[in-house]
């Protein structure tokens, strides 16, 4: 992949609203994690969650009437693209509305909506239901708002693949750039979990910590105490030009996107193969793709499931892959501090790795404090680090053994840097 | 409250407006953008405030206030 680059980056995420309030509390090593307050969840298992604070005070463009048909994760949607487009300098009239795409991941669609209205489908019966549910609930819903509230017409698409959903978006949009199908792309994800059904569900698939007593210390991902991730909601939208384009109006380019390879493990219908085989395969054919040597790669932003075969997999994977020098490269899963975003979660991390390779500083993994010999590489363990990244790696990976890479390199130009 | 004053209350909150902004001989659709969906969470409403049925040409896209404030009044009166 040649000469994709990010332009704009909004994020609404539990730790702050926009690129500078995200950074400001990630950097510090913060937890965001606290107890599910939305409804009452003392009777599940895990009742942790990173949750959006001040949604409203970003809601200004979208009008009531709007925001009362809508998911919260639509919602989320349409304020992380508002922020992307003001911080890439766009302004779509300049733009060919008919070449401008939308890509989105997400994994679950939006519950809070659907949850309330189902609810009213067996107490009141059929007429009990919103009309609004046909088109708030289904995971291409926040596609569909964002392109009617800017009218952006061109190729467009939704892709679910659990964890991974949003990492794919970003990787599918900008092979359409290549293709010069589209001149500009909006791409990220969007996930709002924070309901009592999608909790359950999260509670079933056995990745949830438990660790109630404790919110800021329950993700601890490669440490030999942890018990599995905590759900998190929020959304990380990025605006995606050619190189060429972009230097033509005098964007803010961040980074480049140089490549992006997926496969899957083949093994169990919800957790991976232990020797991370396939995701080590990904991270093999992603480098050769972007044409990074290994001994260029700066940063891995790690997917830090913590579970032990999840955590252990990728130690291997990486390990297989860099082989002695996999414990030089800094490791770091900075969502140990606010929660995982699921389907979001890919563009999250990308938007993290672009702010740490904008700051020379990679963020932590929190709560690392047992070391587990079978993950013995440099986690960056509770407090961020001064350290240059050129280079860099996202991993992402779903339930049933898929796994998701994208190769990225720090650009620095245009008139905001 | 007489019936007008619901009806226009019902529509207010459907279009996140006050009632005083709704002018009752617009069609729905051409001053307040009202769409599709919208026409079905307006029966849907008028129906739980009135207790009565409509038609789906009773209140769509198209209707203007009067002419629901008319549909009410005439099925509250039986004709």
């Amino acid at each position: 992949m040649k000469d994709i680059v990010i332009t704009g980056m909004g994020i609404v995420a539990p730790p702050g609203t926009g690129k500078a309030n995200f950074w400001r509390h990630i950097r510090k090593g913060q937890s965001f994690i606290t107890p599910i307050t939305r409804f009452d969840a003392s009777l599940y298992p895990s009742r942790l969650a990173g949750q959006v604070k001040e949604i409203e005070a970003y809601s200004q463009s979208f009008s009531p009437r709007l925001l009362k048909k809508i998911d919260l994760f639509s919602h989320l949607a349409l304020v992380a693209s508002e922020l992307a487009l003001k911080d890439g300098d766009i302004d779509l009239k300049n733009f060919d509305l008919k070449r401008t795409g939308i890509f989105m991941g997400n994994a679950i669609g939006g519950w809070l909506f659907a949850e309330t209205e189902l609810r009213d489908l067996y107490l009141e019966g059929r007429e009990g239901v919103s009309p609004f549910m046909a088109s708030a609930w289904f995971p291409a819903a926040p596609q569909g708002q964002i392109s009617i509230f800017y009218g952006i017409k061109g190729y467009s698409k939704t892709l679910i693949s659990d964890r991974a959903g949003s990492l794919m978006a970003i990787a599918y949009g900008a092979r359409i750039l290549e293709n010069k199908k589209l001149d500009l792309v909006l791409a990220g994800g969007m996930e709002a979990p924070v309901t009592p059904y999608a909790l359950l569900c999260c509670n079933t698939y056995g990745f949830l910590s438990t660790k109630n007593g404790k919110p800021h210390a329950a993700y601890r991902p490669f440490d030999r105490k942890r018990d599995g991730f905590v759900i998190a909601e929020g959304s990380g939208i990025m605006t995606l030009e050619r190189l060429e384009d972009a230097r033509r109006r005098r964007a803010p380019v961040y980074a480049r996107i140089c490549g992006f390879k997926t496969n899957c493990d083949g093994f169990d219908r919800i957790g991976m193969e232990p020797e991370g085989t396939f995701l080590a395969k990904a991270i093999e054919d992603v480098l050769k793709e972007a044409d990074f040597s290994k001994g260029s790669i700066d940063y891995i932003c790690a997917d830090g499931v913590a579970t032990e075969i999840g955590d252990i997999s990728e130690t291997r994977a990486i390990k297989k892959v860099f082989g002695t020098r996999a414990k030089q490269i800094p490791v770091s899963v900075p969502k140990s501090m606010f929660g995982n975003l699921l389907g979001a979660q890919g563009s999250v991390d990308v938007i993290t790795t672009v702010l740490s390779m904008m700051h020379d500083t990679v963020c932590p993994t929190v709560n690392y404090e047992n070391p587990d010999p079978a993950c013995d590489l440099d986690y960056v363990p509770n407090e961020a680090r001064h350290h240059e990244i050129k280079r860099a790696l996202v991993i992402s990976r779903g339930r049933g053994g898929i796994n998701a890479v994208m190769a990225m390199e720090k650009m620095w130009e245009g008139p905001k840097h | 409250m007489s019936v007008e004053q619901q009806v226009k209350e019902v529509i207010a909150e459907t279009l996140s407006l006050k009632p005083e902004e709704i002018d009752v001989s617009a069609k729905l659709s051409e001053a307040y953008d009202l769409d599709s969906t919208e026409a079905v969470d307006l029966r849907v409403a008028l129906e739980k405030r009135f207790g009565i049925k409509f038609e789906t040409s009773e209140v769509a896209k198209q209707s203007t206030t009067q002419e629901i404030i008319a549909a009410v009044a005439g099925k509250q009166n039986g004709s």
